[in-house]
């Protein structure tokens, strides 16, 4: 198998997820976080949780949009190589939720920058986030393959 | 050629590894010493105190919840003992017990929590891991009790919502026998663990005096063996449970870290007793919708220390002003007293060994 | 119930200072809006015992910090001055109220007096 066929066959096995907390209440964090140890393991499908924007394939969001944090979520989001991928995790990402109406909130994280896969839930559950990422997982395979193989990524 | 005496400005977070919530700390070291620290928050600030205004006392139940997601049920206690005090109202014995019960159980849950993030921020991963497969144990219990895993929501003005058969306690009980077998091992971890040691005694030390006057509360002032617990106040059933405010006396993260095991136990004898004593009834009363004039100070321990809630009502439904100081906000001046003078690899360390919860902290 | 006593602002240091040195922990500072003024009260601790006093703020008058006596009370008048735009004299250290709110956020959201305004810039963007 060559280096190419090895890259697009593997691509979708190994993402690596970056996980931002926007203002969110740390329910759905925590779950995150519960995801990556022991009981649910994220790390059986490739998943590993990564700190660095450019090493990311996967960005899960959680909470929503604030005046402040806009421009820190734009950014990691712009820092990302493409293909990339964005999950919201729990109501707040997706709608604002219960901090809808607060005056500090600007709403769900698809006010900022676009979405692929909402995980509904206040907290979203693990089986459900995990769900969320498999679902990533299958998008950004679909996106690498639009950007136009394997040899333009490695140019 | 860069002289090493200079003082250069490092930039910690909002977007950091080792943090799970984004607070931003700007350091100024010099050589490896932090000289100065300024935190900067506002990352997670959504300005709940305001929404008093839009939704009614009942409605804001489930708000106050969610200014937090790791302590939400003791956000929802004190918040309703502030409304049933100023409304008047005597909750039944029954959803006093069953509030112990449940803020108990979440007191492990954070404590947990906050181990394996220690653990985690000094990179011993294999403890990480350890801790928050324990927690899972207690996750199944608040799930199977409350019906979620998280934010439980089982606090409403004037009782609680849900209850907890015989059936169910005897099963709580069982699993609760199993978590403390495996809280034991982790113990025994702690007691002797040179890489914890080597970590956290004599790090971020703070004296008694200073603890006291600094305003610390919560583990990070009972570290420093000043004996503060607003539990034995007496607020729920707590006045009928016993036990006794931890208290150790050194003052630095170890100290604060075997407090937090310790009161792991304490929560697991605090579940049995209230278990042991569940009284019979109802499980809440009825409340007027309109409230009565008036302004009430409440306060509960959570993990972190002591929450503090002023509510202001000028009759009507909807409260006029709602204050919330959670325990972080308090611990805030003793980690800006600690930063400086420490090493800058002990920031991560320093930052977590009071335990930051900083959706508490903003709103 | 809460009592509070009513103290002018002049006294806030001097009061404050009897609460130190006889022992009592710094809870924290409540600032609401009552007729048209500010009301601003502090919260003092000694063996569970919780203690109060408050103040009245007009708009246009500074209020005394007590950051130097009760450095604990650093953040939360950084927050009133954010959230109510009342301003503090002596204050250790000044977030020039940018401690919780971003570039772009309200100014003042929680009053209903208006003392600070925006220069520059729209409310939100």
């Amino acid at each position: 198998m060559g280096l190419k066929e090895f890259i697009e066959k593997s691509f979708k096995k190994s993402p690596w997820v970056l996980h931002y907390n926007c203002s969110s209440c740390n329910g759905c964090d925590i779950e995150i976080l519960a995801c990556m140890t022991p009981l649910y393991d994220m790390e059986r499908f490739g998943m590993v949780n990564v700190g660095n924007p450019k090493h990311a394939d996967i960005l899960v969001v959680t909470g929503t949009v604030n005046t402040r944090n806009k421009e820190i979520l734009k950014n990691i989001y712009d820092q990302m190589p493409d293909p990339k991928v964005v999950v919201a995790v729990g109501v707040c990402a997706a709608t604002g939720g219960v901090f809808r109406e607060a005056y500090n909130v600007i709403g769900g994280i698809d006010k900022v920058i676009p979405v692929d896969v909402y995980v509904p839930g206040c907290p979203a559950k693990p089986e459900a986030i995990i769900d969320g990422l498999y679902k990533a997982t299958e998008i950004l395979k679909e996106k690498y393959e639009k950007m136009g193989k394997a040899e333009e990524v490695l140019k | 050629m860069i002289r090493m005496s200079e003082k250069s400005t490092i930039p910690f977070g909002p977007q950091h590894p080792v943090l799970p919530e984004p607070i931003h700390l700007k350091l100024v070291v010099e050589d490896e010493k932090v000289v100065e620290a300024y935190p900067a928050f506002g990352f997670v600030h959504r300005g709940l105190e305001l929404l008093v205004k839009k939704k009614d006392f009942n409605q804001m139940v489930y708000v106050v919840d969610h200014i937090c997601g790791i302590c939400s049920a003791m956000h929802g206690q004190s918040y309703c003992q502030a409304v049933e005090e100023l409304i008047g109202v005597e909750v039944p014995e029954r959803a006093k017990y069953l509030r112990v019960i449940w803020a108990e159980i979440h007191r492990i849950h954070s404590h947990l929590l906050w181990f394996g993030l220690l653990a985690d921020a000094f990179g011993f991963e294999n403890l990480f891991m350890l801790s928050w497969r324990i927690r899972e144990k207690i996750m199944d219990i608040l799930e199977a009790t409350a019906g979620n895993r998280v934010i439980i929501s089982v606090n409403i003005v004037g009782g609680v919502r849900r209850d907890i058969d015989n059936e169910q306690a005897k099963w709580v009980l069982n699993e609760l026998k199993e978590v403390e077998e495996s809280l034991k091992e982790l113990d025994k971890i702690v007691r002797n663990n040179y890489t914890i040691k080597q970590r956290t005694v004599g790090v971020g030390v703070l004296s008694k005096d200073e603890a006291y006057k600094l305003g610390a509360v919560g583990p990070t002032l009972r570290g420093s063996g000043v004996p503060i617990d607003m539990r034995t106040t007496g607020y729920a059933a707590y006045k009928d449970l016993d036990f006794e405010p931890i208290v150790e006396k050194d003052g630095d993260t170890y100290a604060r870290t075997i407090v937090r095991v310790k009161e792991m136990f304490q929560s697991i004898d605090l579940v049995r007793q209230a278990i042991s004593k569940l009284p019979e009834g109802e499980l809440n009363v009825k409340v007027k919708p309109n409230l009565p004039a008036g302004e009430v100070i409440s306060r509960v321990e959570q993990p972190r220390g002591e929450v503090f809630y002023y509510i202001k009502s000028t009759g009507g439904k909807y409260l006029d002003r709602l204050r919330v100081r959670t325990p972080t906000f308090a611990n805030l001046a003793s980690l800006l007293h600690m930063l400086p003078g420490s090493s800058l690899a002990d920031v991560p360390v320093l930052v977590l060994t009071i335990d930051p919860c900083i959706s508490c902290t903003e709103r | 119930m809460i009592t509070t006593k009513e103290i002018k602002l002049e006294e806030i240091e001097k009061e404050a200072k009897y609460y130190y040195e006889n022992g009592y922990r710094f809870v924290t500072e409540t600032c609401l809006e009552e007729e048209g003024k500010f009301k601003i009260i502090y919260t003092f601790e000694k063996d569970y015992q919780m203690d109060s006093f408050h103040v009245f703020v007009s708009p246009q008058e500074e209020v005394p910090s007590i950051s130097k006596i009760y450095f604990a009370a650093l953040p939360v008048e950084n927050e009133i001055h954010e959230m109510f735009g009342i301003k503090f004299k002596n204050l250790v250290l000044d977030f020039q109220g940018l401690l919780f709110l971003g570039e772009y956020a309200p100014i003042s959201p929680q009053a209903s007096i208006e003392i600070m305004r925006r220069d520059k810039g729209d409310k939100n963007e």
